[in-house]
């Protein structure tokens, strides 16, 4: 309450301060003028008392100037009083007072100039003296006192004002020239504070003479030379200092006093450049302007009135005037016919009668009938433009210049677009939107042509209203086509698309339309739906174009976008399907499609396949070959389907699924059997069960593969060859290997094989067999081929052939270690023989052929000892000591050669007794050498063997050893399981002893010495080791077994001693038994022992 | 013509639930581990941070499928509520077998979405084993892996058994699509009119 009272108080306080407002009038002109004629009196009273008291001072000159000025001062004010009170009305008054100041005025000026002539204020005193004479109308005192100034005083400021006022005086007379002259002495001077108004006078002489050129020019520099003064800090006024017509500015009267001039003497086209250059500010351009219309309307020059117009509508003030210049504007450009800039035009025009008709004071009548009158008048520009733009297209069109003046399209565009949006009521409405298509269409803007159509369509019924949709539909899929991807290109694809969609939409429901028709719109709504990503839409729409019109260019796009839109959501099934759907027999799709499409289609299958993987085989371990299996069920008997089958067994053999990759070559056998694939597939099996040592299964899918693949045949049956010789079944092998010979196009192609084919017959140890298997391939020359051959015919007693086919070995080029250790073996062997044969009697030269022999055939095997070879290297060595002990015998048992003295014959036993020691000396070691191999190397192949036994061997102990019958073990359980560990870690040392080991148990030892040698080179300790002892021994393979054990032995592992020891006895080699336990020391470890089970 | 309820998809949610009340019910409860916790290495915090990123990854995908399955069940409301094709014969079997792939269409969408909501309850697992894991590994916390780990299994077979269902719907889509332009080819061939597919559908 008590706040309420509070607030109430205040109110009160408040409106009580309000008092009745009251008008307080400005002081009237009058009461002005009487307070200025108060001071000057009281001034001139102070001046006349300083003057009183300043007698004989050296300033009193200037009182006196002082004085008189005031009294001017007076008589002026006085003036304007009688002015005011005549209400402004004439300015030639009689008024007593003020000729009697001015009076006293002049007389003062008078006497003081007669009594101070040289004071310097003397000019300026003349000059007041003239102005006072020309003020009471006394023109010829005037001029006298202006020329006595002009002639005395040269240097004074204010001659240039008295020869103006000289020069004014001689113009308003008439005396043109002489008004000039006094000009011109103006201009002499050079630029100053009145040069400008010089100039601007002087423009005006030349105007009256009628030389417009000339006055234009004293016009525009009248303008510089004013504005340069302004610049400089001057006054803008023309006259400053004690001259008349203060308002006066140069600058502005002389751009607009051009105006006459220039419109006569200069172009239009830079007319407006011109003004706007010289103008000071928009005011003064604006009158110029004003002024420059008013002349060029009056001189019938429409182009330069609508330059005018133009800037006046854009520059100028809002106004009636505006109106004005619009009208001006049309009507120049009817004259000129020029519509290039008809789009602007039409905008200033309306936008002058908009701001018109928007003012408060304007009426209703006012209004309706200035926008009937506008409208019109723009309509009327648009349409002229129009015309013009037609026309022109037409004869471009005739004379096959096929690009239209899209500058003049666009403006005409633009003029309409101005009516439409200024003029909403129009009743011409609809035929200006049509009009606007059309030139819209010209103006190459498809997207504004069809937003317009369909604006038109609206305000349309029945076929007309047909037609501009289906225009509009068609313009807005053109602009679809071609809008960019820039900001505006994307706003305009959205609001393309959305009234395409509406529109087309509208027309097929609304109308029945010709099929052409209906086509393309439904090609338009359903090409919206891709363009805007909307692809699962597009993809129904874009089949039903397809399938509901085959063979139309829309048809055939509709296909292609199927697809694509299918590729972009990466929907491959989708794709393929779509794509089946197109190429099926009773398709409809023209049968150029179906060609262009197969190819995609099929790439769609293979990444369709690929993308299953892939996704099976994301980070939740699907299974990628089940997948692709199901995949394949789904579809059977296609290419599809075959895709899915092998990469399904690709993706089992990454997975190391070999029971899925038997049962996938299977099926695909079954299902496909002219799959291209399917070599490499049984290719791929054979290597992934030798991976396994699923060795049979290799041999069979090597062989199988090499049937159906004749570019891999060789390496195939090679493969097979190599495993079927190590599994003991030397009859495959060679058929294996001939398969692989018959492949063979070439001697290059030959070498594998035939290589493989020699040491395989020579193992088998029958000359006769090698002899004629090998004949035939010998022309090729590759080394192990010759000398494969070359022992086969020594073995067989053939000696020149073997010698002759050795000696090509040593002189091939391409022969390795092992060639050359056979061919010099051979040749060492040839020697032996002949050396045999040899019997030198008594003759001393024989007795030295048969030491050379003797030297010659001990090189010989030396040579091929020193190629390291595991077999030719013993043998040569064993070979060496037995002849060594041969000859030395001999030599022994040589006669006495006859013809020689006592004292030679003496000599040459010596000698042969020396060789004889020496060369058993050499046996010994030789044959030491031969069994050291055994401890030194741990090789025990066949000559080492013989070397064991003490004597060197008497033979040819070049025989290898034959590998035991081989029968292919049951698959056990324990052996599968053995066999996917290895499978899965083909490089595990552990996994493949295991496997190894079972393979011992399952009694395949042929297989489990393969598994246990890589075991070996794995890593796989002396147990391994010991194990491949085992599994080479029951393999017949006494060599590998015997190396393999004394490996083991060198390792500690005690039962591989034992090993060794137990097969060398086996093999007859007691001795060599007993040095084995002597030279390894005992060792440790549980393991298997020969002869002993699990 | 609504479907009360898809016969194939009831068991499905129903194990789905049941999973979900089996990880909800009985397992050990595991701490979050924190990504700023400076007691793990950096490599166990972008461990930890990628299975939570999966976790969010898949929340939007079954987002995105249950958009998906709004907007297929909205087309085909709409094309059950438009008149069928005009005529009989041909026009009844295009009407049907539209229809039909509308309902294929749908019932994808439900396979999708069920196959979406089982790749979170496998990324959820697989974030609380996480949490587990690196928590143990760390000396952080003490749990008992192994339910954690047999949860995990169990969602990944649940998801890979929602994605092979998803696989078969698409797969019936495709049919139905086939079967539907099949209908549309022989209501066109029959003289039908076309602006029905392009109006009301």
């Amino acid at each position: 309450m008590r706040r309420l009272i509070q607030r109430l108080a205040v109110a009160v306080a408040l409106s009580a301060c309000a008092a009745p407002r009251v008008e307080v009038a400005e002081t009237p002109p009058v009461e002005r003028l009487r307070l200025q004629i108060t001071k000057a009196r009281n001034a001139i009273e102070e001046t006349r008392q300083a003057i009183a008291r300043a007698r004989g001072a050296r300033w009193l000159p200037e009182l006196y100037l002082r004085l008189a000025e005031l009294l001017g001062e007076e008589a002026r004010y006085h003036y304007q009083v009688a002015f005011e009170r005549e209400q402004r009305a004439d300015r030639a008054l009689h008024v007593p007072q003020v000729r009697a100041l001015k009076q006293q005025a002049i007389d003062l000026y008078r006497q003081t100039v007669r009594r101070y002539p040289d004071s310097p204020l003397v000019p300026r005193m003349l000059f007041n003296l003239g102005q006072e004479h020309r003020e009471l109308g006394d023109y010829d005192a005037m001029r006298a006192v202006f020329e006595t100034l002009v002639a005395e005083h040269p240097r004074s400021p204010l001659r240039h004002d008295a020869l103006l006022v000289l020069g004014d005086d001689r113009f308003d007379r008439g005396d043109l020239e002489g008004a000039a002259q006094a000009y011109r002495a103006i201009l002499g001077d050079g630029a100053g504070r009145l040069s400008g108004l010089a100039h601007y006078k002087q423009g005006w002489v030349e105007v009256n003479t009628g030389d417009c050129k000339q006055a234009l020019v004293h016009f525009e520099q009248a303008v510089r030379d004013a504005r340069a003064w302004v610049e400089a800090g001057g006054a803008a006024a023309g006259l400053g200092e004690g001259g008349a017509r203060a308002d006066l500015d140069v600058r502005r009267e002389a751009l607009g006093d051009m105006a006459y001039c220039y419109a006569r003497e200069r172009p239009p086209e830079g007319a407006v450049a011109f003004f706007r250059a010289l103008a000071h500010d928009r005011g003064a351009y604006v009158a110029a302007l004003v002024r420059l219309g008013d002349r060029y309307a009056t001189l019938d020059r429409a182009e330069g009135a609508a330059r005018v117009a133009r800037e006046l509508l854009r520059l100028a003030p809002d106004g009636p005037e505006r109106l004005e210049d619009a009208r001006m504007l049309h009507a120049a450009l009817r004259r000129t016919n020029d519509f290039s800039q008809v789009g602007d035009d039409a905008a200033l025009i309306a936008r002058a009668v908009q701001r018109r008709i928007r003012r408060p004071d304007v009426d209703a009548d006012t209004r309706d009938r200035l926008v009937a009158e506008f409208e019109q008048l723009v309509r009327d520009l648009a349409t002229r433009g129009q015309e013009q733009l037609q026309k022109a297209a037409q004869q471009k069109a005739a004379q096959q210049k096929t690009p239209p003046d899209l500058a003049l399209a666009r403006a005409v565009a633009q003029a309409y677009r101005v009516h439409l949006d200024s003029f909403p009521g129009a009743e011409s409405r609809l035929e200006v939107l049509q009009n606007q298509v059309d030139v819209l269409a010209l103006a190459g803007d498809p997207f504004h042509a069809g937003r317009r159509a369909l604006d038109a369509a609206a305000l349309q019924a029945g076929p007309p209203r047909a037609q501009a949709l289906y225009d509009g539909v068609v313009f807005l899929q053109d602009a679809l086509d071609r809008e960019g991807d820039d900001a505006v290109g994307r706003m305009r694809r959205v609001v393309g698309r959305a009234r395409l969609r509406a529109a087309a939409a509208d027309l097929l429901a609304a109308e029945a339309l010709p099929p052409e028709r209906a086509r393309k719109v439904q090609f338009a709504i359903a090409r919206s739906d891709y363009d805007e990503g909307e692809n699962r839409r597009a993809i129904d729409r874009l089949t039903a174009v397809a399938f509901a019109h085959p063979g139309t260019e829309e048809g055939d796009a509709a296909v292609y976008l199927v697809l694509d839109a299918h590729k972009t959501l990466n929907d491959y099934l989708g794709l393929i399907r779509s794509g089946q759907r197109f190429l099926a027999a009773d398709s409809p799709v023209r049968a150029e499609v179906k060609q262009a499409i197969a190819p995609v289609v099929a790439a769609a299958e293979q990444v369709q396949i690929d993308e299953i993987a892939l996704a099976a085989a994301g980070v939740d371990g699907g299974d990628v070959s089940g997948e692709l299996i199901r995949f394949a069920e789904q579809n059977p008997g296609t290419d599809l389907g075959e895709r899915a089958l092998v990469n399904a067994f690709i993706a089992a053999r990454a997975a190391g699924d070999s029971a899925r990759m038997y049962a996938l070559a299977d099926r695909i056998r079954a299902e496909y059997p002219k799959s291209p694939q399917l070599p490499g597939i049984l290719a791929a099996l054979g290597r992934a069960a030798a991976g396994r040592y699923e060795l049979d299964r290799a041999v069979t899918f090597f062989a199988q593969a090499a049937d159906a693949d004749p570019a891999r045949r060789i390496a195939l049956r090679l493969a097979e060859g190599d495993l079927r010789a190590q599994l003991a079944d030397p009859t495959g092998a060679r058929k294996a290997y001939e398969a692989a010979l018959a492949a063979a196009g070439s001697p290059e192609a030959r070498a594998e094989p035939a290589g493989a084919l020699a040491r395989l017959v020579e193992r088998q140890g029958q000359p006769g067999d090698v002899i004629a298997t090998l004949e035939p391939l010998a022309r090729d020359a590759h080394p192990p081929v010759l000398a494969a051959l070359g022992l086969a015919y020594l073995r067989a007693g053939r000696v020149d052939e073997a010698e002759g086919t050795l000696q090509r070995v040593l002189d091939a080029t391409g022969a390795d270690a092992a060639d050359r250790a056979a061919a010099h073996y051979g040749q060492a062997e040839v020697f032996a023989r002949i050396l045999a044969g040899f019997d030198p009697g008594a003759d001393i030269e024989a007795i030295y052929e048969l030491v050379s022999l003797i030297e010659v055939t001990q090189q010989t095997y030396l040579k091929a000892a020193r190629e390291a070879h595991p077999v030719y290297t013993p043998a040569a060595l064993g070979r060496l000591a037995r002849m060594g002990r041969q000859v030395a015998a001999r030599l022994r048992a040589l006669p006495a050669p006859t013809g020689v003295d006592a004292a030679t014959a003496r000599a040459l036993a010596d000698g042969l007794a020396r060789r004889a020691a020496a060369l058993e000396a050499e046996a010994t070691e030789a044959l030491a050498a031969c069994a050291g191999q055994a401890w030194s190397r741990q090789i025990f192949s066949p000559p080492v063997r013989a070397c064991l036994t003490g004597e060197p061997p008497a033979a040819d102990p070049v025989q290898p050893d034959r590998l035991a019958p081989r029968a292919a073990p049951a698959e056990t359980p324990a052996l599968a399981d053995a066999r996917a560990k290895v499978a899965a870690e083909p490089e595990s040392a552990p996994a493949l002893v295991a496997l190894g080991a079972a393979l011992i148990d399952a009694n395949d030892p042929h297989a489990a010495r393969l598994v246990l040698a890589r075991a070996a080179t794995e890593g796989a300790g002396p147990e391994a080791t010991n194990l491949l002892g085992l599994a080479s021994f029951a393999a017949g393979d006494a060599a590998g077994a015997l190396e393999a054990f004394a490996r083991a032995a060198a390792g500690d592992h005690e039962p591989a001693r034992q090993n060794l020891a137990d097969a060398l006895r086996r093999l007859g080699l007691a001795a060599a038994a007993d040095e084995a336990l002597r030279r390894f020391e005992p060792g440790e470890g549980d393991g298997r022992r020969l002869g002993a089970g699990r | 013509m609504n479907r009360p309820l898809r016969p194939a998809a009831a068991p499905r949610a129903l194990t789905l639930c049941a999973l979900c009340a089996l990880f909800i019910g009985c397992g050990p409860a595991v701490t979050p581990l924190a990504l700023d916790d400076s007691r793990l290495p950096r490599e166990t915090r972008r461990f930890v941070g990628d299975a939570e990123d999966a976790v969010t990854v898949a929340r939007a995908r079954v987002s995105d499928a249950r958009a998906e399955r709004r907007s297929r069940a909205a087309a085909r409301d709409a094309l059950l509520a438009a008149p069928p094709f005009p005529g009989a014969g041909p026009a009844m079997t295009a009407t049907t077998q539209q229809s039909a792939l509308a309902d294929a269409r749908v019932d994808l969408a439900d396979a999708a979405l069920e196959a979406a909501e089982a790749a979170l309850a496998l990324a959820e697992a697989r974030l609380t084993l996480t949490y587990a894991e690196s928590a143990v590994r760390h000396d952080l916390a003490v749990y008992d892996l192994a339910p954690l780990r047999a949860r995990v299994e169990a969602a990944r077979d649940a998801a890979l058994a929602a994605e092979d269902t998803a696989r078969l719907r698409r797969q019936a889509v495709e049919d139905a699509t086939t079967a539907w332009w099949t209908a549309w080819r022989g209501y066109l061939a029959a003289g039908g009119d076309a602006r029905a597919y392009w109006i009301e559908r």
